[in-house]
């Protein structure tokens, strides 16, 4: 039997993935070190389980946490393959034609905070004659020149320009493993689970291991991935499928050689739609990554393999395919007992937006920096972990479907079924009930666990064609700061394109020299 | 520039004009530097740390103004200076390479043909009658000497103070006497804050590495950079003496 005083001293993190090494990491940096009351870190892997590897795109968050977990940029570059992500493209999202496409970036809008650009940009966009991305932010302009955002002086995490990675997640889960076990106290245990012992009140006392026996703690982390073997299997805390909204539901991924050594790589995440899902295009140091999602329901294996072909070229006949079923949700809660589901445990989505990671490493932060001391404080964390995580899966699954439903393609019945309202929640809908004559901004959005703020909004929205009936005359800036702005952000573009050196540039400098830390 | 090797019987009546050296460094705001010219360099300047434009490598150097092409200590066509960096003052000399008859690579002693320091009347001669150098060439060619010692040192310098993180970005903002406004930008300097928090097994490394004296030579020498902003001032106001 537990008592409510009892402290948490053990966390058992079950699953070796980047969920399993990032939480483990988070908590262990924050807990494990700590002369006063350190709490013992372990993590339990199969040694037979493959991890999945998904999420190869990341948000700028990441560089928070690598420095939590105090990590090197310049070791963390070199050893994952790593490269630096400025944004999304997304082509062919709004009509399909070849020359359509638009930027969601990693920096506000210029002036974000004095005023909302968005409207004045909508009412004269013809004479502007630029992008609303890019008349904003100068981010879309060094991802089309192939423009590092940041160069060989400037510090480790430093920047001109917001950015975040793309990585190779086996590599990145060898570099965590490593960076955990030996600085940050974290035991590894190579073990498969073959059942879980209870206490009276439900809690989970220990994992039962095939290889290392009874595995006790105080709080269990489900990161077993797809198999949810804690929260999903043991807890059978329900799943809850969002297929109705987001129709995706398989991946095929391939891995893409360089023509050159130096061939250019890519600073951003390309995002190609296609006729029944997408095709992602990410460019790493020494490969790319490419693969395409889509919704079985409304297109053949074969005819998604043709389309990835298509998109390759000839060298596709080489490579190997990788198959990924996926299912998108999340489950009804994630936090039972003392048992919390982080990664995939917790649920997938599409990796539109690269939510998976962020989506880890939020729960990570939040574990790391609220860890309950005892069992008697842990329902209400766990209250508030399920309060957090519901709305943020929430509000992830809105944002996704706002790339879908806001298309004018009609040539097939994914992108048709895609704005049937049926399919659109509540929760975006009533957003854009407003939108369409409120611009969207940022009191739209006034939660303390807002995933996606209102510039990813704008960004999604006007590079989609969305228009709001300013007839009213809502939100009108004056034109003098308008036009000062819009002629800052040519400014710095104009300065940071001829200040900044080419992605591949930056790369190579940093395998031959390395970041300073300062 | 043309890089000429220097030869005692084609160059016997090379001459050298001392006073044109210094204008090599007219336009610098950054002199690298090396460790052992630190005693002297404190007399004068500010030590700082720079990152080399093309590897971000940390490199040392002599602070001598605050924008690109200012040289504070270059006035009225001299360098107002007790002493000089040998960056500057080894010109026009430059340490070449050749190779031996064994095919070893040997460093020698070049100078460039196209230095307005280098004179055929006018100046110092390098070579006696009796081919032997003058004390002229030997003091460059010990100035060559401690700069080529000197940047391994240096490096090495900047490597231990690296491993201890005490390199630290300089934050100043400077009012000038005309009212401009100098957010100090990429230079660097020893964190004096860390450098008192170090365990003594660190100071001890430190210690055996011969580094203290550097570090609070270094540290020492910070302080310059006011006299530095004094001589902007001074430049300022001489400026403004023109037009009154």
């Amino acid at each position: 039997m537990t008592s409510a005083s009892q402290p948490v001293r053990k966390v058992v993190i079950v699953g070796g993935g980047t969920a399993g090494w990032l939480t483990a990491g988070r908590i262990a940096a924050e807990h494990a070190t700590k002369a006063h009351h350190p709490v013992e870190v372990v993590l339990v892997e199969s040694p037979n389980i493959p991890t999945i590897g998904v999420g190869e795109g990341t948000w700028p968050t990441m560089r928070n946490t690598l420095i939590k977990l105090g990590v090197r940029e310049t070791d963390f570059i070199r050893e994952c393959d790593a490269s630096f992500k400025q944004g999304a493209k997304f082509a062919g999202w709004v009509t399909g034609d070849a020359d359509d496409f638009y930027y969601h970036p990693l920096m506000l809008p210029q002036g974000f905070s004095q005023g909302n650009l968005g409207p004045y940009w909508q009412q004269h966009q013809d004479t502007i004659e630029q992008s609303f991305s890019n008349a904003v932010c100068f981010q879309e302009a060094l991802c089309e020149h192939n423009r590092a955002p940041k160069s060989i002086r400037h510090a480790e995490f430093g920047a001109v320009a917001n950015y975040a990675y793309h990585l190779d997640a086996g590599k990145f889960t060898s570099f965590l493993t490593r960076h955990c076990t030996e600085k940050l106290n974290v035991r590894h245990v190579l073990a498969d689970v073959t059942g879980v012992i209870a206490h009276d009140n439900g809690d989970i006392r220990a994992i039962q291991t095939q290889q290392a026996g009874e595995i006790d703690g105080d709080l269990f982390v489900d990161c077993t991935g797809f198999q949810s073997l804690l929260l999903g299997k043991h807890y059978k805390v329900p799943f809850v499928p969002c297929d109705d909204v987001l129709f995706i539901d398989r991946a095929l991924a391939v891995h893409v050689p360089y023509d050159s050594p130096d061939a250019p790589v890519a600073t951003h995440t390309i995002s190609t739609a296609q006729q029944a899902g997408w095709i992602w295009d990410i460019g790493l140091q020494s490969r790319r990554g490419v693969g395409h999602v889509y919704a079985s329901r409304y297109q053949s294996e074969q005819q998604a393999l043709d389309q990835l072909a298509q998109y390759v070229g000839p060298q596709f006949n080489d490579l190997s395919v990788k198959q990924i079923h996926i299912q998108s949700g999340h489950r009804a809660h994630f936090w039972h007992n003392n048992c919390v589901a982080v990664g995939l445990s917790a649920g997938f989505l599409e990796p539109l937006e690269a939510s998976a990671l962020v989506l880890v490493e939020l729960s990570a932060t939040m574990l790391a920096e609220q860890l309950p001391v005892n069992r008697a404080t842990m329902p209400i964390i766990a209250k508030r972990f399920n309060q957090t995580f519901q709305y943020r899966w929430q509000r992830i699954i809105d944002f996704l479907k706002l790339h879908y439903m806001l298309t004018k393609r009609t040539d097939t019945a994914f992108w048709r079924d895609n704005c049937d309202p049926a399919t659109i929640p509540d929760s975006l809908q009533e957003l854009l009930d407003l939108w369409r004559y409120h611009p969207p901004y940022d009191h739209d959005f006034t939660s303390n666990n807002e995933v996606f703020p209102a510039a990813s909004y704008q960004y999604v929205m006007y590079g989609m064609g969305f228009e709001s009936d300013l007839s009213f005359g809502q939100q009108q800036v004056a034109r003098a700061f308008a036009q000062q702005q819009l002629q800052m952000n040519q400014q710095a573009r104009q300065k940071v394109l001829s200040a900044l050196p080419t992605h591949r540039d930056l790369l190579n400098k940093i395998n031959q020299y390395g970041l300073q830390p300062v | 520039m043309s890089l000429v090797a220097l030869n005692p019987n084609a160059h016997k009546a090379l001459k050298i004009n001392a006073q044109q050296v210094p204008h090599i460094g007219a336009n610098a705001h950054l002199i690298p530097v090396v460790v052992s010219e630190f005693q002297k360099l404190v007399v004068n300047y500010p030590i700082v740390f720079t990152k080399h434009a093309d590897t971000g490598q940390f490199v040392c150097s002599a602070l001598t103004g605050f924008n690109e092409g200012e040289n504070l200590f270059w006035q009225e066509g001299r360098w107002q200076a007790l002493y000089i960096p040998a960056q500057i003052e080894r010109h026009p000399f430059f340490v070449g390479q050749d190779t031996d008859a064994q095919g070893n690579a040997k460093p020698v002693i070049c100078f460039d043909d196209a230095s307005p320091a280098i004179a055929d009347t006018d100046g110092d001669a390098l070579f006696n009658d009796d081919g032997t150098p003058t004390s002229l060439l030997n003091e460059k060619q010990q100035l060559l000497a401690q700069l080529l010692d000197g940047e391994q040192q240096t490096q090495q310098f900047i490597d231990a103070l690296l491993s201890h993180s005490l390199i630290t970005p300089i934050k100043l903002a400077v009012t000038f006497a005309d009212g401009s406004e100098h957010t100090v930008q990429g230079l660097f300097t020893i964190d004096e804050e860390k450098l008192a928090q170090l365990s003594a097994e660190a100071i001890a490394s430190l210690h055996a590495g011969q580094w203290l004296g550097a570090i609070y030579t270094l540290i020492a020498s910070t302080a310059q950079i006011y006299a530095l902003i004094d001589r902007k001032n001074q430049r300022i106001e001489h400026g403004n003496a023109w037009f009154s």
